[in-house]
């Protein structure tokens, strides 16, 4: 068997004056997904591209918060290793971004399988409609929460709210830490 | 008579079910295609926010669980000024 975790946090928020310089997947909070034996976590989020478009961080933020039709926005997978990184620093330091990972084992072809699609998604950057948890059927979407459904992979909280996410990956799981950090 | 105590260990369970009615109630406000129900559901929105806070709740809520700031109440939004 071979395994696949899924990692995610809590963000911060966008109120909080001392966390205004962060980037905005800490104040949002994500989910990502890292193959055995590798270091590097994929997650799926608005592109620069699409943010550029609407007119920056603030003005997409802003527009997935809405209600407009289909608020959504072209996203894609990419290697946010560093933001994963990022928040367990920020937990260190009593922020509540506290990084959880919960493992998934899958069978061998079934783990190639999963990998080459994946791995073609971000070389290849293809895009999907990002949005906030929606509970409508009838458009596409998908979160950061909710994206590893499209790679098969059987989610932990189906409606993709990290409220309701998280916790269940830290209750099938445990804390993550960075490569290299100390116990 | 002695007045009742509510304490934290009670307040914070109450304000977390809180929380997850919130993301809850702006998911179904942004799936919304009718006016009338999304009216009602950021009046649901705002009481129990603003109870919330009565309750002590002084945090910045997970984004996708925020409604946009013109329907966000002027409590919640006093605090982080």
């Amino acid at each position: 068997m071979k395994s696949i975790d899924l990692i995610g946090f809590i963000g911060v928020g966008i109120r909080d004056k001392q966390y205004q310089a962060e980037p905005g997947l800490i104040k949002v909070g994500h989910v990502g997904i890292c193959f055995e034996n590798e270091d590097r976590i994929l997650g799926f989020h608005p592109t620069p591209e699409a943010i550029d478009a609407i007119g920056g961080a603030r003005e997409a933020m802003n527009w997935l918060r809405n209600r407009k039709d289909g608020n959504r926005l072209d996203g894609s997978l990419q290697d946010d290793t560093a933001i994963f990184e990022r928040a367990y620093q920020l937990s260190l330091q009593g922020a509540r971004c506290t990084v959880w990972q919960q493992t998934i084992s899958v069978d061998e072809d079934t783990f190639k399988s999963i990998r080459t699609q994946a791995n073609q998604w971000y070389e290849e950057q293809t895009l999907f409609p990002y949005a906030f948890p929606l509970s409508i059927d009838d458009i596409e979407w998908d979160n950061c929460a909710t994206f590893p459904r499209r790679l098969g992979l059987t989610l932990p909280e189906t409606t993709g709210q990290l409220q309701r996410y998280i916790p269940q990956l830290q209750a099938n799981g445990k804390a993550w830490r960075p490569k290299g950090a100390e116990e | 008579m002695n007045s009742p105590v509510v304490n934290r260990d009670v307040i914070e369970p109450m304000i977390k079910n809180m929380e997850m009615s919130l993301s809850q109630l702006a998911m179904h406000w942004r799936s919304s295609d009718d006016n009338e129900e999304a009216r009602e559901i950021v009046q649901n929105y705002q009481a129990i926010l603003r109870c919330m806070i009565a309750l002590g709740f002084e945090q910045s809520l997970i984004v996708e669980a925020e409604l946009p700031d013109e329907l966000m109440p002027e409590e919640y939004l006093n605090l982080f000024e």
